[in-house]
């Protein structure tokens, strides 16, 4: 118990100094725009289908769970503006997110941990050049810029998704259920989904890139690396959600006075 | 300035409190040849790694040209960096990138030669180690022996002042073995470089070492030259250059 308590907090540890190097790295030697440009490229493009067509289900689910409550109080004027709200607010980001910790995380994990344990990172280093900016930089901004992207894409499709249902389950027309999201979604909303958005992928990109560099031990430590990457990716994911959630209410209380 | 191209002081390396190597004294001068052998899981690849700065060591200096390679600078240390070329046992090529990719690396990401330039390199290195054919193949989709050869171009594509070869004939056929060899002594000579290489073929060590070390017990016996190597007085040397089934080698263990 207690040993597996003390990996936990030296992971969180080494993670946290991870984070701080890719910054660093960034700040001071940052990598070619064009490898940037690439990693977004190729994440976007392997996660957009998934994203698109879970979105497109989320908007569905999330329409048919709010027409049960609305129907009660004879309001399902209010329908698309709820179930829109909802789904960019926390629904959205958080899914895109588990998404992309699916897919990428693993596939980036599993990259430099196969790179790491068969010497290719070293090799990169012999060569008198640094494997921080070369490889992890790009794979980490290369995660979050694209996961705004699939965030764009993933609440389109919400939309999309809760509108199809509105029409069939709830008998709404289109009209009726578009009236209310531009009063219902303010500013803040869209705001807030992007700010947790970003958090996410920071803690998935974080996670993914520092269990595959910090690999060890021939294929079993590389399968170990992946595993360990999906689930700290999700604990994360759910803990920096619950810590956004607070902050995002707590700066909202003082904008507001109360 | 040190008169010396490396020199280790008092090397030590434990992992999680065992001890692999203790207090290593090592001076290797420009343009040497220094071979490394012994029996497997001794620290031979350890040391390497330590003496070409992928590896700290628990204790002591390795020194390169007079510098501490573990106490200067990041910037400075990818600069004499730049200067190493590195084997490594298994190759460690880019396995997502093809040949001619694999060379123009070091060339593309350290150098600002223009691409006609790095072109000309690629086609250079692979005539040199007999791979133009494989240009445009996989790591994967070239033999063992090829895998070695590409890997020797990668290492010696920004024309490194210190070389080192960890196992560069593990696996290969006795006439492979003998051209890569001759392909690293053949590039030695044309660049004028120091040479580090781990090799547990006796036949190679000899045909290419000014001298030679044998890692033993947590310690380094340097032997000296080959004819000094083959006459030297340790019982655990001759056992190892003889193959012998009995001695203190096997009886240690």
């Amino acid at each position: 118990m207690l040993v597996s308590l003390n990996n936990i907090i030296a992971d969180i540890g080494g993670g946290v100094i991870f984070f701080k190097q890719i910054v660093w790295q960034g700040l001071t030697k940052p990598c070619r725009l064009q490898e940037i440009t690439d990693q977004t490229w190729k994440v976007t493009i392997q996660s957009m289908s998934t994203t698109a067509m879970a979105g497109f289900f989320v908007g569905g689910i999330s329409t048919i769970q709010f027409t049960m409550q609305v129907k009660q109080f004879g309001a399902l004027g209010y329908l698309g503006g709820l179930a829109t709200s909802g789904t960019i607010r926390e629904v959205g980001p958080l899914l895109i997110a588990f998404m992309l910790s699916g897919k990428v995380g693993a596939y980036t994990s599993a990259e430099l941990g196969t790179m790491k344990v068969t010497e290719q990172i070293d090799a990169i280093r012999c060569l008198g050049a640094n494997p921080m900016q070369e490889l992890i930089l790009p794979r980490f901004l290369g995660i979050i810029s694209s996961s705004f992207f699939l965030l764009v894409a993933g609440l389109l499709m919400s939309v999309l998704g809760g509108l199809l249902m509105g029409i069939f389950f709830a008998g709404i027309n289109v009209h009726e259920y578009l009236r209310h999201i531009p009063t219902i979604v303010a500013g803040g909303s869209v705001l807030s989904g992007l700010f947790k958005c970003f958090v996410f992928a920071v803690v998935l990109a974080t996670i993914c890139t520092y269990k595959g560099y910090s690999a060890s031990g021939g294929a079993k430590g590389v399968g170990k690396a992946v595993v360990n990457t999906a689930v700290a990716t999700m604990v994360g994911i759910v803990v920096a959600d619950w810590l956004t959630s607070v902050i995002g209410d707590s700066v909202t209380m003082v904008y507001l006075g109360m | 300035m040190s008169q010396f191209e490396i020199e280790c002081r008092g090397v030590s390396k434990a992992f999680d409190d065992v001890l692999l190597l203790h207090s290593i004294q090592l001076q290797i001068s420009k343009g040497e040849t220094f071979v490394l052998i012994g029996p497997s899981g001794q620290g031979k690849s350890v040391f390497l790694k330590i003496l070409c700065g992928l590896m700290p060591p628990s204790q002591g200096e390795v020194l390169h040209q007079g510098d501490n390679l573990y106490q200067i600078s990041d910037s400075k240390r990818n600069l004499k960096m730049q200067d190493i070329g590195m084997l490594f046992q298994k190759n460690a090529l880019f396995d997502s990138l093809t040949c001619a990719e694999n060379i123009a690396f070091p060339l593309r990401e350290i150098t600002d030669q223009s691409e006609a330039e790095i072109q000309d390199k690629i086609g250079h290195f692979l005539e040199a180690v007999e791979l133009p054919h494989a240009r445009d193949l996989y790591p994967h989709e070239i033999s063992g022996g090829m895998q070695k050869r590409l890997g020797i171009a990668r290492a010696l594509a920004l024309n490194p002042k210190l070389i080192f070869y960890d196992d560069p004939t593990a696996g290969l056929d006795p006439i492979t073995s003998r051209t890569i060899i001759d392909l690293i002594l053949q590039l030695r000579e044309q660049n004028d470089s120091t040479v580090i290489a781990i090799t547990n073929d006796m036949g190679r060590a000899y045909q290419m070492a000014d001298r030679i070390g044998m890692i033993v017990d947590r310690e380094l016996i340097i032997t000296g030259s080959v004819a000094d190597t083959k006459s030297h007085a340790d019982p655990r040397v001759s056992q190892f250059i003889n193959g012998d089934l009995s001695g203190p080698l096997t009886e240690a263990q």
